[in-house]
């Protein structure tokens, strides 16, 4: 039995790790990734059991609504809230739903469906991240959970604070923000997750509500992003050092789902892009969008690396599609993509 | 403390006094209800539709929004099952615009602005009356007029056999969803200007059924749970004359549910766990004179608590569970008059004054109270073959709350205008135009981080224009009615959920405009066998063209709005003999759109159900026995109102009834 295990255990291993270098190999080649397309996840309206899956096909310039439930002859249910690809799998969280759908990249057809109940009821599951072949789920339910990417099996599932929203990894170890969002009074700190033991270490107390968090792999820092109480508390954004996990900026700021490229952070704000440079702490532009394009609700951004783009997820008025658009670094639209309910993020797919 | 004292004794007196009327029974005629149905031809300055007690089984008929979805402009929206939400709209304007009164004074819930119909039990109802813009009988208080459509339920009157100074009703319903639902009423008379009525339901159901899920690639039944429901029931009247034309109507209801709420059909986690409980209860009061041949006057006061309890214990925060508690309490009073100096004109005035408060334990909540004064002044003239109506209502409103701001105080004016010709013996034109609006509920205002103080009423504007025909002969066909309403209706700033910059919380804001073409056709035929038989039949039909127009940039612009239908088709036809009658009822709607964009991955299936009724009246030990027993929905179908919450198939009601 024993060397069963430790058999399977080293196949295991050798089947990650091969995944790794390939992953790795792909980046490395002399020949740049190539995007086939984009998927678009359209969160859908709460209780409508409306959530899906647009793919924009980057050649043919066509969407194909719906495409998870064309290839599946099911929906993703309700609440689709996040989605990511890691490896050979696309993992898109279900919050209403309670399920992470495992589903193979390039064609979306389903490779697992992982409920997230516990004794009966949901966890509410809300993002993903990954780190050395585990998938990191927080949900609602004061937990993360740890996946094993391989055996698609939940090993774990590590208590952190109150309604757990987004998480980042720095210095091995895992940050989450601890929102308290379903209290009246909000949680206000940061459960570090060290990410060898894969227990809670320590909570970093900061401002109430924490919602987004974004590590700067340049910088080693975590920035963390609170929409505010909505009674004395400001939206702000406060900076820990990933080394020290000591706070070292807290300010005031409005912008919402910051994203960084080459050491300027760029936000949502006021309908526009706002860009912010990470190295003196301050707003380079209020909004870089040049050729006067703006949108009703942005309700999600993304950026993609390869063709240096930024796509603003438009969920106009919330009873009806969404659009997509994509902006150049340059802060002029190239195309808009029609989206399904609440577009709330775009990733990418490459040939 | 003094009211459960009352209740305790009514029910103390009501096991009593049935014990005693066992040992006397009479054999005597009965008394028809023929004013209601006379009441029912005559004809209106707006279309006037009434449904009575006799016609509730007909169209099977188990709450107030069933009896009401066979009218024709009307659009229920219903969440399901025995204790399912059911809210009316009227002319597609949002069932915040109905008023719904019982015995002329307004049910009132200013926290939501809906009065949920599926909790209206039919047992004591005599007739439920959608009327457009405003009552009939002038002689009414202010709010009657405050509402874009009013739907008015009449209790039953104590009333006795020739002979007899007592009644007692016995009655027993049962059937699907374990359904258990017994009644008594008694009726007593206390001299020859007094009398009284108690009634007592029970209501117990476990809710669950089977439905098809619909996308989430299962392909067997499932079954809807947490839908149980648990009733009671304690009504009561008393009704006295006063004088020679004074009347004084007093009374007093006790509803105690506890309701399970089974939740929106989520694909892979479709358990629902929440519980809403309700304790409501009101007393009212009603006293009408005359003054001579001129002056009449009604002054009436209510006093209302409604208690709501809501708890999700599967709910994610600290406690482990949701737990809100709500007490609304409304303090009313109102006096209303009519002069009519010569036979054809008639004035009205009325006014009444009103303190709604709320108590919740939501957090940091504002405890508002508002305070209103409605009211109006108008008139009726009659001249020749053309009567001419038409009143201003005008409302002051002002609010006070403990922390925060409050909602700014308001006087508005709004006009409603009513002409009819009677072209000849059979036809009449009519037409009206009203200007009302809804006021924001306490949620839209004050609910803890959602609310928005600033809000500005949402604004209605409604013309009509129509015909009704209605016609009698000795010939087998003896009465035909058929009227058609044609209309035109606007809402402005409509109350509209949004979210705020931070896309975390939603707001409310007055940004929606809507634009209603509509067409309301009813007819309704009375055919005579013979003596003894009669075919009934009626046809109602409803078309909406119910536009958004809010953002002509939007791409919703000038699309149906969510949950309306374009054509309604109710239709109920019976065979009636004199001890026993066969009816069969049936709804059609067309297709709907769930969400404000018209595209077909939004539209939400048409629907048609239809149901039988039976029902016979034989004797039993020399006891009136009345059975009756209705299949629901008998073609089985799979359907939704709303999405996510779908409807039962087929159901079974069986029901034994005696008057003793």
């Amino acid at each position: 039995m024993k060397t069963n295990k430790t058999i399977f255990k080293l196949l295991a291993f050798a089947i990650a790790a091969s995944t790794i270098f390939s992953c790795k190999k792909d980046e490395n080649t002399a020949l740049p990734p190539v995007r086939a397309g984009l998927y678009i996840l359209n969160e859908g309206g709460f209780q409508s059991n409306n959530a899906s899956l647009s793919y924009y096909n980057l050649d043919t310039k066509t969407t194909t609504a719906n495409y998870f439930a064309q290839k599946n002859k099911r929906g993703l249910g309700d609440t689709g809230n996040d989605i990511k690809v890691y490896g050979s799998k696309m993992y898109i969280v279900v919050s209403t739903s309670n399920t992470l759908e495992v589903v193979n990249p390039k064609t979306s057809e389903s490779i697992k469906q992982i409920g997230f109940t516990n004794k009966g009821v949901g966890r509410l599951p809300r993002n993903i991240v990954f780190n050395k072949n585990k998938a990191f789920v927080s949900s609602y339910d004061g937990t993360v959970a740890v996946i094993d990417t391989s055996s698609l099996a939940v090993e774990k599932f590590i208590a952190v604070g109150r309604n757990p929203e987004q998480m980042a990894i720095a210095n091995n170890k895992l940050y989450v923000a601890n929102s308290g969002g379903l209290d009246p009074v909000f949680d206000n700190t940061i459960s570090v997750i060290d990410l060898n033991s894969l227990v809670e270490v320590k909570k970093i107390t900061t401002v109430s509500n924490p919602t987004e968090l974004v590590s700067d792999a340049s910088s080693g820092k975590i920035y963390i992003r609170s929409p505010g109480d909505y009674d004395q508390q400001l939206a702000s954004l406060t900076i820990i050092d990933s080394k020290t996990d000591a706070v070292i900026s807290n300010k005031p700021f409005e912008g919402k789902l910051m994203k960084i490229v080459d050491n300027i952070g760029y936000f949502v704000f006021n309908n526009g892009i706002k860009s912010y440079d990470l190295k003196s702490d301050a707003v380079l532009k209020s909004n870089i969008i040049t050729d006067g394009t703006t949108f009703s609700y942005a309700y999600g951004f993304n950026y993609d690396a390869v063709n240096k783009d930024f796509f603003v997820c438009d969920a106009k008025n919330f009873i009806g599609n969404g659009e997509v658009s994509c902006i150049g670094l340059d802060g002029k639209l190239k195309y808009k993509i029609i989206a399904g309910v609440n577009p709330n993020n775009v990733i990418f797919l490459n040939k | 403390m003094k009211i459960k004292y009352c209740l305790f004794f009514f029910s103390f007196l009501l096991v009593l006094t049935s014990l005693n009327s066992f040992a006397q029974i009479d054999s005597l005629q009965k008394v028809e209800e023929v004013k209601v149905k006379s009441s029912s031809k005559k004809t209106s300055l707006r279309a006037t539709q009434t449904i009575d007690s006799a016609s509730f089984l007909k169209t099977s008929s188990y709450n107030v929004a069933d009896a009401i979805r066979n009218f024709a402009g009307v659009n229920i929206k219903d969440y399901g099952g025995i204790g399912g939400l059911k809210t009316v709209s009227v002319r597609s304007l949002g069932a915040n615009h109905t008023g719904v009164q019982v015995d002329g004074i307004n049910l009132g819930d200013t926290q939501t602005g809906q009065i949920d119909l599926g909790k209206l039990m039919l047992d004591n109802v005599e007739s439920i009356s959608l009327y457009l813009a405003q009552p009939d009988d002038l002689l009414a208080n202010a709010r009657s007029f405050s509402s874009a459509s009013l739907i008015v339920i009449k209790t039953k009157k104590p009333l006795f056999d020739l002979g007899r100074t007592n009644k007692l009703m016995l009655k027993y319903t049962g059937g699907a969803f374990g359904l258990v639902n017994p009644v008594i009423q008694y009726d007593q008379k206390i001299n020859s200007n007094w009398a009284f009525n108690l009634n007592t339901t029970l209501q117990k159901a476990t809710g669950d059924y089977k439905f098809k899920v619909i996308g989430d690639g299962s392909d067997t039944l499932s079954t809807r749970r947490n839908a149980k429901i648990n009733a009671l029931q304690f009504d009561g009247g008393l009704r006295g004359k006063i004088g020679k034309t004074g009347l004084l109507e007093v009374r007093a209801n006790y509803y105690d549910s506890e309701r399970g709420l089974p939740n929106a059909v989520i694909f892979y986690n479709p358990t629902g766990s929440q519980t809403l409980w309700d304790k409501d209860f009101y007393a009212q009061a009603k006293y009408s004179r005359d003054f001579g041949a001129k002056w009449k006057i009604l002054a009436s006061g209510k006093f209302s608590r409604n208690y709501t309890r809501y708890n999700d214990p599967d709910y994610l925060n600290q406690n482990g569970e949701l737990d809100n508690r709500y007490t609304q309490k409304e303090y009313y009073q109102s006096v209303a008059t009519t002069y009519q100096p010569i036979k054809d004109l008639t004035f009205n005035y009325a006014a009444d004054l009103f303190f709604t408060t709320l108590y919740t334990n939501l957090f940091q909540y504002a405890y508002p109270t508002r305070t209103s004064l409605l009211q109006v002044v108008g008139g009726k003239y009659q001249l020749k073959k053309f009567t001419f109506e038409a009143n201003v209502l005008s409302t002051y409103i002002k609010e006070k709350v403990k922390t925060g701001r409050k909602s700014p105080e308001r006087l508005i004016f709004n006009p409603t205008f009513s002409l009819a010709y009677q072209a000849n013996q059979n036809l009449t034109l009519r037409a009206f135009y009203k200007d009302i609006f809804r006021y924001p509920t306490f949620n839209d205002l004050y609910y803890t981080n959602f609310g928005n103080r600033k809000l500005d009423p949402e604004k209605t504007k409604q013309y009509n224009a129509g015909f009704v025909y209605n016609k009698f002969t000795t010939s087998k066909l003896n009465w035909f009615s058929i009227s058609t309403d044609v209309y035109y209706n606007q809402i402005n700033d409509k109350i509209i959920a949004l979210p705020n910059k931070d896309l975390f919380i939603w707001t409310m804001y007055n940004i929606g405009k809507v634009e209603i073409l509509g067409v309301d056709f009813t007819s309704k035929f009375n055919y005579q066998i013979n003596q003894k038989a009669k075919i009934e039949a009626n046809i109602n039909y409803t078309y909406q063209s119910a536009l958004d127009k809010t953002d002509p940039t939007s791409s919703v612009y000038n699309n149906q709005i969510p949950y309306t239908p374009q054509h309604t088709i109710a239709f109920n036809a019976g065979y009636q003999q004199k001890s026993w009658g066969v009816f069969y009822n049936q709804i059609f709607s067309s297709g709907r759109y769930y969400l404000g964009e018209n595209q077909p991955q939004y539209f939400v299936k048409g629907f048609s159900v239809s149901d039988v009724s039976i029902n016979c009246k034989t004797t039993l030990y020399h006891q009136p026995i009345s059975l009756s027993a209705e299949v629901n929905n008998i073609f089985n179908q799979n359907y939704s109102i709303i999405r996510s919450f779908p409807m039962p198939g087929t159901s079974l009601r069986l029901t034994i009834k005696t008057t003793i």
